[in-house]
């Protein structure tokens, strides 16, 4: 009896996890310190053991959820991402008074959720999940309640979300009307015996999941609301949904696309191609403008998705496999640089302009050297991951006959450094302001460590990548 | 035993690095200069080793561990010793052993941990640079690729409060990452191509190819990677970073910007040698490249004041006739020029960093003037190092150009020889220019500067003056102490012991190198070329049977393919012809040398008839031809304008600001927020959103 | 066919709002409460805590819709069914303990 929920353990703990911090917050008196985040740990951890015992194992609970090698990849760089959150929120919630028992019980609660996304096989599943996700990121994003700037950008995030919801679940019906169900199986095989024809209703319901998808990824010119909640975000929760959600997304966006859907693979590459090219040139191209480093980071990760959609219209076991490595860097990476703008954030001042970074090497010379290994990965600097990363989303590009995509990709990267770099130049080469150099907080040892660790990740994928790549490219061959 | 050489100076770094600013100035450096001279030493028993073996099998490797595998694709970290290899780790470890002793004094002035800050950098360069020449695949060649290129930026941009210098880091930065972009590409391409990013196992399988004799996959792919040549090793058009990196302490304008990184691009061609000679067209545009940038940087050095961005120009210049010598398939000689030009380079810029010194950071030449008999030893050694580099009989730069220039013109490119010859006059005229204003003539004063000042006014453009005062200013920050105005006038200290150690074997090392690679023509047996030749074919003993000692079309066919001492292989009338070229080109040097002379310092007023008589060209050249204004227009702008005007501006954040209907943005209170929510941006956004899927649809529909 | 049942559609909406006589009075404009003659501003704000009660009304009406089904099938689903319906009401109860805890059931005038 007990053995259909197996595929769903590692969610089942995080919600539990959740659960626990919801009501430990409910009989926390006033004022009373009561460590809720650790909660989170404990259930992350049973994840991550469920996780491995998990593995190869190719369990699945009511038909609907697999835990197959794919979904489970996905699942540990989820956890990975969780266990950073975690640690770089603790001086948020502490410093901004935010209720820290909703806080971790939204963030694990939406943890669970990306963990179904990333292991749901029936479409109807994929859309739950994707609301349980979405629902506390929107909270997240106006946690902050009093900030008017948070309460914009998650109203923002929470209209155009519904809407981009809209567009997936009308999808979700033109699948049901053609195939006659809902579960990825049977849409696969109906689909590919119609492929030959692809009438209007095909169209329909491709072209609306793309769409569904094309949103939480943020692709252009699905990316508007990217920016304004990124930047209303706490820090701590722009690092948290910049990294999950697209983890998630994709993991979906490759499953239904990539073996559902890919009988019909010559009808939507090219759409997907258009979307690719334009979210690298207009991720890229604007990041260039910013001066608020949040801001540079949201355009960043709109090129970010990018270049996995590179990877995605790619299409092959090489492509697949790149997605996985380029969503374990980047989660990593992109936490790192958004725990240190978290860890700088004092309760009156962002400090999130590129100008305040000046001369953080002086002042903070291990942030600063941590700054420049996160935004030299993502750069695609070696011997940093992000080097190798990129490496294998373009060879996979290139592979597939992609050549000119694969050019875009390079030359987006290659002008992307200058933005980053712009951040390194203010941090190493500009004297700090009087002002700034006191105001700049001290680091606290959570998030200070969490952030080491993340840079100590990316170094030993930049060297060592070897054992994770074949894990990444083990787990693609048997995507349902 | 191979990993220690670019592991040292890495160790060097961490040290200097993490506990840097705690240490004195004499542990970090000594630290520094210790685990140079360790690596150096390694590299020569590494070298002795290698040569012992027999000119066949002259290859050392080591995998130090397996980088990348998967599926099909596979990278291992392996570092690879052969002739070629061999001579740029004991060019970077020997010279860069100088350069850090020298350094010890040079960077006396700065505060502890600046000077810690200033050796990690360097040990990092060096470690990256050992890296890039001896990996064997074209990953591990990347990683020092792109990190020296790091390092090259961070010691750019080292005296950071100085804003030229934080912009010529900038800008040397992202030119090379447009020349990285071509790299990529180009071993993306390769490896498609093969399969493999090995550069040897590509250049077997090349070697099985026939020529490729119109523009094809190969040729496409060498010349990606010419771009990337052309960005780290200021080619045109990606040249424009080099002269303003001079903005980096001189010695790291010695290490970096003259003896070593902007040599990997020579490098990379002459590692890839088979693949270059079966693309003839690439070749092609390989030398007229290098001929042309040679000629255009040798002529705006004639008019330079900055001593060091006259020095830049010669670097680009003579960066040139290595391009030259690969272009037409001299890859001997081209690594030849490369290692002599290291010597004498390095110690052009080592002594001119020595006059800045004492000097107190002036480095405009035209305020100098009679410092020979102050400074004598950094006078000779840069006296000799200029002789060197004009090219005259005798000295190393002579017999290294004069074989490109002799290989150029056997290979019937009679019209790049013209070219090249012309550089060589210019290169006399320009360094010697740089020798007579400098260390002849009289002292300048402020008084005669006024004078000075009223005979030239178009020559000095405002931005050049404007940058030397800076540079003045910042540099006479750093060396503090012992600075003063008794410098201008009294009595100037030469280069202290460290600094004069390194000059002098620098100098030495200029008169003698050149006599490993002495020519045919006159007795020897070019024993240098036939040590590399091996490095330059494919190798047969791996894959016997094969025909894989294909010579790659372009290398020139007089050349013995054997072991040294057959001279005798060479035809007479050759040596005649070459014997001809010397003479025309050591006239030539000598020629330009008098000419200098003449104008600089027998009869200076004629040079001020001449500057006043061709003013426009003068005013052209002492813009550089106005190349920086031009890419600003044509490139920056246009980027910087889409990026902010179009893009951003109207697009996102007129969006945001609420600016499409007319409201600013402001926050007063919830109302406006809620205002704007719901009349302004989240509209737009939505119809973004639609307007998206309309077109998905769109597109589905239509194809 | 859809062209066509489109192009009608549009032409009906379309003559109507051409043709259609308008003859606006304050009357006529003013919102529609019952017959009473309006009072006040619709837009006045209202206390949170309706939207609250509101939602959890809501959550644990969709309770019931989901308990009535189950318990008609109870058999046939057997422990399964009990194990997951047990969950699925735990699960709820621990958001009604949060609600309760949290004061959203107070309506008194300061308790928390």
């Amino acid at each position: 009896m007990f053995a259909s929920f197996h595929a769903i353990v590692p969610m089942l703990c995080v919600t539990a996890a959740g659960f626990a911090a919801m009501v430990a917050e409910a009989f926390r008196e006033k004022g009373e310190p009561m460590p809720i985040g650790p909660l989170g740990v404990v259930g992350l951890i049973g994840a991550a053991v469920s996780t491995a015992l998990l593995w190869d194992r190719h369990a699945t609970s009511f038909g609907v959820v697999t835990a197959d090698n794919f979904g489970l990849f996905v699942t540990a760089i989820l956890i990975v991402v969780g266990l950073l959150s975690l640690a770089i929120s603790a001086p948020t919630v502490e410093r901004e008074g935010l209720p820290r028992g909703e806080y971790y019980a939204l963030m694990l609660f939406s943890l669970a959720g990306m963990m179904l996304m990333a292991t749901a096989t029936d479409l109807l599943v994929i859309f739950l999940a994707l609301e349980v996700l979405s629902l506390a990121i929107y909270v997240l994003t106006g946690i902050r309640r009093d900030s008017q700037m948070g309460a914009e950008g998650a109203f923002k995030y929470f209209l155009l979300g519904g809407f981009s919801s809209a567009f997936f679940l009308y999808g979700i019906a033109f699948v049901y009307g053609l195939t006659g169900s809902t579960h990825l199986d049977r849409v696969g095989t109906l689909m590919a015996a119609q492929a030959t024809s692809s009438g209007p209703l095909q169209i329909l319901a491709v072209g609306l999941l793309l769409v569904g998808f094309a949103f939480k990824v943020s692709a252009v010119p699905f990316h508007m609301w990217t920016p304004d909640a990124y930047e209303a975000a706490p820090p701590a929760v722009t690092g948290f949904m910049s990294t999950g959600v697209k983890a998630a997304a994709f993991a979906a966006f490759v499953r239904v696309f990539l073996s559902a859907l890919e009988p019909l693979i010559g009808g939507w590459s090219e759409i997907v191609w258009v979307l690719a090219a334009a979210t690298m040139i207009l991720g890229t191209v604007v990041g260039v403008a910013q001066t608020s480093i949040k801001r540079m980071l949201a355009y960043s990760s709109v090129a970010h998705g990018g270049y996995l959609l590179l990877a995605l219209v790619s299409g092959n076991d090489t492509a697949k496999g790149a997605v996985l490595f380029y969503l374990l860097v980047y989660a990593v990476t992109n936490l790192g640089a958004f725990g240190i703008i978290s860890v700088l954030e004092t309760r009156d001042q962002a400090n999130d302009r590129v100008t305040d970074y000046a001369g953080l090497w002086s002042t903070h010379p291990t942030l600063a050297l941590m700054m420049t290994f996160f935004l030299l990965s993502l750069g695609g600097f070696p011997p940093m991951a992000g080097f190798i990363a990129k490496w294998y989303v373009f060879a996979a590009a290139i592979h597939a006959g992609y050549v000119w995509l694969a050019i875009i990709g390079v030359l987006t990267s290659v002008v992307s450094v200058f933005f980053y770099l712009r951040v390194i130049v203010m941090m190493y080469m500009s004297a700090p302001d009087a002002d700034t150099r006191t105001t700049l907080p001290a680091v606290p040892q959570l998030a200070g460590a969490a952030i080491v660790i993340s840079a100590l990740i990316i170094l030993y994928l930049g060297v060592l990548p070897t054992r994770v790549l074949e894990w990444a490219a083990a787990s693609v061959s048997g995507i349902i | 035993m191979l990993l220690l050489i670019p592991l040292l100076p890495f160790i060097g770094f961490l040290v200097n690095a993490s506990v840097g600013r705690r240490l004195s100035k004499g542990t970090s450096g000594g630290v520094a200069c210790a685990v140079m001279l360790g690596s150096f030493g390694i590299s020569l028993a590494a070298v002795w080793q290698l040569i012992g073996l027999s000119a066949e099998s002259r290859v050392i490797g080591q995998t130090v561990f397996s980088w990348i595998t998967s599926g099909t694709f596979q990278a291992d970290f392996t570092l690879r010793l052969d002739p070629l290899s061999s001579l740029m780790i004991l060019v970077i470890t020997g010279i860069g052993s100088l350069i850090h002793i020298y350094s010890t004094a040079y960077m006396h002035g700065e505060r502890d941990a600046d000077f810690a800050r200033y050796f990690s950098y360097l040990n990092l360069f060096a470690a990256f640079m050992l890296v890039l020449v001896l990996g064997s695949n074209f990953l591990v060649m990347f990683v020092g690729w792109e990190g020296v290129g790091l390092c090259s930026y961070l010691l750019i941009g080292f005296y950071y409060d100085k804003k030229s210098a934080a912009d010529a880091g900038k800008k040397a930065f992202i030119v090379n990452r447009v020349g990285d972009f071509g790299f990529v590409l180009g071993v993306l391409l390769l490896w498609v191509q093969f399969g493999t990013i090995e550069i040897q196992e590509i250049a077997r399988h090349v070697a099985a190819l026939p020529v490729e004799t119109s523009f094809g996959v190969l040729s496409l792919a060498t010349l990606l990677l010419f771009v990337g040549a052309t960005g780290k090793s200021a080619q045109i058009p990606l040249y424009v970073w080099l002269p303003d990196a001079m903005e980096g302490p001189t010695p790291v304008s010695a290490l970096i910007h003259a003896a070593t990184m902007v040599t990997a691009g020579v490098y990379m061609i002459g590692r890839n040698a088979v693949l270059f000679g079966h693309t003839p067209e690439t070749l092609q545009i390989v030398a007229v490249v290098g001929v042309a940038t040679a000629f255009f940087a040798g002529t705006i050095g004639l008019v330079q004041h900055d001593i060091k961005r006259v020095l830049a120009y010669s670097t680009v210049s003579q960066l040139g006739y290595m391009f030259l010598a690969m272009g037409v398939g001299a890859w001997g000689a081209g690594i030849f020029h490369l290692y002599t030009h290291a010597f004498f380079k390095a110690c052009l810029f080592l002594g001119s960093g020595a006059v800045i010194h004492a000097l107190g950071g002036e480095q405009d030449i035209t305020r100098m003037g009679g410092l020979k008999k102050d400074l004598p030893i950094t006078y000779w050694t840069f006296l000799i190092a200029a002789i060197a580099i004009a090219g005259v009989p005798g000295l190393a730069g002579f017999f290294s150009k004069d074989e490109i220039l002799f290989k150029t013109f056997s290979n019937g490119h009679t019209v790049m020889w013209v070219v090249g010859v012309l550089t060589s006059l210019l290169t006399a005229v320009y360094m010697f220019r740089l020798v007579f204003l400098t260390f002849h003539g009289e002292r300048w004063t402020p008084s005669l500067a006024e004078v000075h000042a009223q005979a030239a006014p178009a020559a000095e453009t405002s931005r050049g003056a404007s940058g030397h005062d800076l540079h003045a200013g910042g540099h006479g920050r750093d060396q503090g102490g012992h600075d003063g105005d008794g410098h201008r006038t009294g009595h100037l200290h030469d280069a202290p012991r460290a600094m004069a150690l390194a000059l002098i074997v620098l100098a030495i090392g200029s008169v003698l190198a050149g006599y490993i690679g002495l020519p045919h023509a006159l007795g020897g047996s070019n024993r240098l070329e036939a040590y590399l030749e091996p490095s330059f074919t494919a190798h047969a003993e791996r894959e016997p049977g094969a025909a894989a000692v294909t010579e790659p079309a372009g290398v020139d066919h007089e050349e013995p393919d054997g072991a040294p001492g057959q001279g005798e292989g060479h035809e007479t009338g050759n040596t005649a012809t070459e014997l001809a070229l010397m003479i025309v080109s050591s006239l030539i040097a000598l020629g330009g040398i008098g000419t200098a002379y003449y104008f600089f310092l027998a009869n200076p007023s004629a040079s001020q008839r001449v500057a006043q008589s061709a003013g426009g060209l003068r005013t052209l050249l002492s813009n550089k031809y106005y190349v920086d204004e031009l890419y600003d227009a044509v490139i920056v702008q246009p980027i910087k304008n889409t990026s902010e005007e179009a893009l951003w501006k109207r697009m996102d954040a007129q969006v945001i600001d609420g600016a499409v209907n007319g409201t600013g943005w402001s926050i007063r209170g919830l109302s406006d927020v809620l205002r704007l929510l719901q009349s302004g941006s989240i509209r737009t956004y939505a119809a973004s959103l639609l307007l998206g899927a309309v077109l998905v649809l769109g597109m589905y529909l239509w194809s | 066919m859809i062209a066509v049942g489109i192009a009608f559609a549009v032409t009906m909406l379309g003559l109507s709002s051409l043709l259609g006589p308008r003859k606006p009075t304050p009357e006529k404009l003013a919102p529609y409460e019952c017959g009473m003659p309006p009072v006040g501003d619709a837009r006045e704000r209202q206390s949170v805590k309706f939207y609250l009660v509101a939602m959890i009304f809501l959550l644990f009406d969709i309770e019931v819709a989901f308990l009535y089904p189950w318990a008609m099938a109870l058999r046939d689903l057997g422990w399964a069914g009990y194990v997951q319906v047990l969950l699925f009401m735990l699960l709820l109860l621990a958001g009604y303990v949060y609600v309760w805890r949290k004061g959203v059931l107070d309506w008194g005038a300061e308790s928390t």
